[in-house]
């Protein structure tokens, strides 16, 4: 008989490296390096493509969806529904080789716009699939997530109802669809995808009242499968539901979510079981210092104007702060990301009594940006920075604010004109608020920024009264030059809202509005020309107060960065010496040039960058 | 620079680096969880999953451990406990588990064959999640008494009580297998 200590003596022998399964191994090492933030290693093992079943469709009181019907027969002899000119075979759209960090999607979710994902080819590219809307309309935004599509939809008419929509994109056909609490957020991640369902989640929502902010019923957090949307977990906390909007709110750090709700509940929730992991109830009771009716302009209440109360709180989470920001207390409140204990709350009445938070806020990691919405003015006028430690306001900005996209170290900010005929694209330091450079562009806004290296400026070229927006185009703009590097345009009805990430280099997947449904158009020929006044992306601009050396001789400083401009100084030779002061700009021939001082004559202008040099 | 590959210069790792450590340690820590989660692969692949995401969170934040491997298997062992205590939350599943073992015990012919190693191998994935992670942890992990009790978040005696009943258990079934 052996004794005990023996067994347990012999215990260690046991231990040794395994190998685990190759599948698994090639998936995670993908996983861990995108997530640590490196590109996937080449030789690495593509994760096969998933194949997704079509559920069957929750019950919902609604019409029988007899287009999507159609579609879906349709799919499944080889066709597809409503197919542009081209007798092609429809084209593989492969998923991403690796799996996709969590991402927020809808309206409060806190986002940076910044998205994991390929860069699209330059050309013209043509519609391949444009399925029927139906009643519902898609209020974005989508997102593509290893070759399927995500959407928010809400109902046009007839009761409200918000739910997510998730797509084939080979063929059009709705995977499934799952009611979501009104105006939910979701986060959809590698586990699954996280969102707020309805307690009672087998039958139809109850209707709002229209014209007024739509009333909330108490839900849930769920976790759905990604391949078919059934629950997972539940959680058995109820949130929300008072009668106001619930506008909830979530964010996945890691393996927690964060959840806010109309009520003033944040809450933190482990991933993996639902479980509760710690409440604290903050305080939203209105603030006196703030108009209580927000009014668009030309408006007077009660006209469309509608309740502060009814504004929902913003959410974001980052290096183990979560933020809380209220438009109805006026109160930005840090927390601890671990137990949810109260790190600091400030009040900021002063820069919001006519203002509202837009659903733009976006934690680093030394901080939180959040933008303020002037609804008179109809645009972001206001974008402020909070410091993590204290609360403090490091600095602020008053722009007519486009559109915002984050690099997670850089804010990428458009400037906006009523007429849409001007602006400037700037990339700001998230810590100092200097702007590192700048950028003219004829129009457009901040879509996204993509981590493989693009910032997207989205442009649509209006049609006639008769017709709807005719042409999309997005242009891709390199991040440390913000020079232009691709050009996509999309014809034919144009775009409605781009999903981004794109989900190969040659497809784009868009999700309209009303009369448009999901269209997803290819690759077709290059541009009429090469991507215009392409400069060879330079290295990181010089740092303020560095030392540059011109050369060529006979350099030209001008005015302003543009080849036309007035010359304020010719330094006759090249080795001359000037100061970096700090501004990189791409003029209006395309071509990188640098603010400079001449340290001979003190005088201040722009060379262009490829006339300089470091000082050696 | 731009994109990732500045992020890679910022922390001072390439890619390649990052890459070569994935590839030298991920056999250790599959391993090692595998030994103590009783030969279950998917809950081994989970926790080496949520163990090499916490260091892409780290390397991501530029703060590289500078022990790799000792840190991996660090926030192993961590990922390991908190799953232990998630399964203990849940009675049904872990009773699930006990009767599955058991039923095992039961069936469990023609084991005698199996070389020492395999067969206490065997037993240790036989036992009862608790005890095979208190004997894990003392065993293998080197951990006295007082330190299980404190990463447990139980008393040493109940510690003491779950050491005694896994090498009970243990040499229950080494004898079973012997008859």
């Amino acid at each position: 008989m052996r004794r005990e200590d023996d067994l347990t003596s012999q215990l260690p022998a046991l231990e040794g490296p395994v190998a685990p399964d190759p599948a698994f191994a090639a998936r995670l090492r993908d996983r861990f390096l995108a997530e640590s933030g490196h590109r996937p290693q080449p030789q690495s093992t593509a994760v096969p493509i998933r194949t997704l079943p079509v559920a069957t469709r929750p019950p919902r009181k609604r019409l029988l969806d007899l287009a999507a019907v159609a579609v879906l027969l349709l799919s499944m002899v080889g066709g597809i529904a409503r197919v542009s000119t081209g007798g092609d075979p429809t084209p593989t759209i492969q998923a991403p080789e690796t799996a996709q960090p969590a991402v927020m999607l809808g309206g409060t979710a806190a986002r940076d716009n910044r998205y994991e994902g390929p860069i699209p080819k330059s050309g013209r590219y043509k519609l391949r699939l444009d399925t029927d809307p139906d009643e519902r309309a898609f209020h974005g935004p989508g997102y593509v997530y290893e070759g399927v599509g995500f959407v928010l939809t809400s109902s046009m008419s007839g009761p409200f109802e918000t739910t997510l929509d998730v797509f084939d994109l080979e063929t059009g056909t709705e995977i499934w669809t799952r009611y979501l609490v009104l105006e939910g957020t979701v986060a959809i991640t590698p586990d699954g995808v996280v969102a707020t369902i309805p307690i009672d989640d087998t039958s139809t929502p109850e209707s709002g009242i229209p014209g007024e902010v739509p009333t909330s019923q108490p839900y849930r957090v769920a976790l759905l499968e990604l391949e078919s949307g059934e629950v997972i977990w539940k959680s058995t906390e109820g949130y929300g539901g008072n009668g106001e909007a619930a506008y909830p709110t979530v964010v996945v750090d890691g393996q927690r979510i964060f959840l806010s709700d109309n009520l003033g509940t944040l809450a933190a929730l482990d991933l993996a079981s639902g479980n509760e992991i710690w409440r604290q109830a903050l305080d939203r009771t209105p603030s006196g210092d703030l108009d209580q009716e927000i009014c668009p302009a030309g408006l007077e209440p009660p006209g469309d104007c509608w309740r502060r109360s009814s504004e929902p709180p913003l959410l974001a989470v980052k290096n183990g702060s979560v933020y809380f920001a209220d438009p109805v207390s006026g109160r930005i409140t840090a927390l601890s990301a671990d137990d949810g204990a109260e790190r600091w709350s400030v009040f900021i009445p002063d820069r919001i009594p006519g203002l509202t938070l837009t659903p733009w806020v976006v934690a680093f990691d030394d901080g939180l940006a959040v933008q303020l919405f002037d609804p008179e003015a109809g645009t972001p006028s206001y974008l402020g920075f909070w410091r993590a430690e204290d609360g403090t306001e490091a600095w602020s900005i008053e722009p007519r604010l486009g559109g915002v996209a984050s690099d997670g170290q850089s804010l990428f900010i458009s400037s906006a004109s009523a007429d849409r005929s001007c602006c400037q694209l700037s990339r700001i330091d998230a810590q100092t608020g200097d702007v590192i450079q700048s950028a003219n562009i004829a129009d457009g806004q901040v879509a996204a920024y993509l981590s493989t290296g693009s910032v997207v400026l989205e442009t649509i070229t209006q049609g006639s009264s008769e017709t709807p927006p005719s042409v999309t185009t997005l242009i891709g703009l390199d991040p440390q030059t913000l020079a232009e590097t691709w050009r996509v345009t999309l014809p034919e009805r144009g775009c409605g809202f781009p999903a981004f990430p794109v989900p190969d280099p040659e497809h784009i997947v868009c999700f309209g509005f009303g009369t448009t449904g999901l269209r997803i158009f290819e690759w077709s020929s290059p541009p009429a020309s090469p991507v215009a006044s392409q400069p060879e992306p330079t290295a990181l601009p010089f740092e303020r107060g560095d030392t540059l050396v011109t050369t060529a001789d006979g350099v030209a400083l001008r005015a302003e960065p543009d080849l036309d401009a007035e010359i304020v100084e010719r330094i006759p030779e090249a080795g001359s010496q000037l100061v970096f002061i700090g501004e990189a700009v791409t003029g209006s021939d395309g071509a990188v040039w640098y603010r400079v001082r001449s340290n001979e004559t003190a005088l201040t202008g722009y060379i262009r960058a490829d006339l300089l040099a470091p000082e050696e | 620079m731009r994109g990732s590959a500045r992020a890679d210069a910022e922390q001072g790792v390439d890619t390649h680096g990052i890459a070569a450590l994935y590839d030298a340690t991920l056999d250790h820590i599959y391993g090692y969880l595998l030994l103590r989660v009783g030969g279950d692969a998917p809950i081994a692949e989970d926790l080496t999953q949520e163990t090499y995401l916490a260091l892409a969170e780290q390397i991501r934040a530029g703060a590289m451990p500078p022990a790799p491997l000792a840190w991996l298997l660090r926030v192993a062992r961590n990922k390991l406990i908190d799953f232990y205590r998630r399964q203990e939350r849940t009675a049904l599943r872990i009773g699930r588990w006990t009767e599955e073992a058991e039923q095992q015990g039961a069936g469990a012919e023609g084991i005698e064959r199996l070389p020492d190693r395999e067969l206490l191998r065997a037993a240790l994935n036989r036992l009862p999640p608790g005890q095979r992670l208190a004997i894990a942890l003392h065993y293998l992990d080197g951990l006295s008494v007082t330190e299980i009790a404190r990463e447990l978040e139980k008393s040493e005696h109940a510690v003491e009580s779950l050491l005694a009943r896994g090498r009970t258990g243990l040499r229950a079934y080494l004898i079973e297998s012997e008859a």
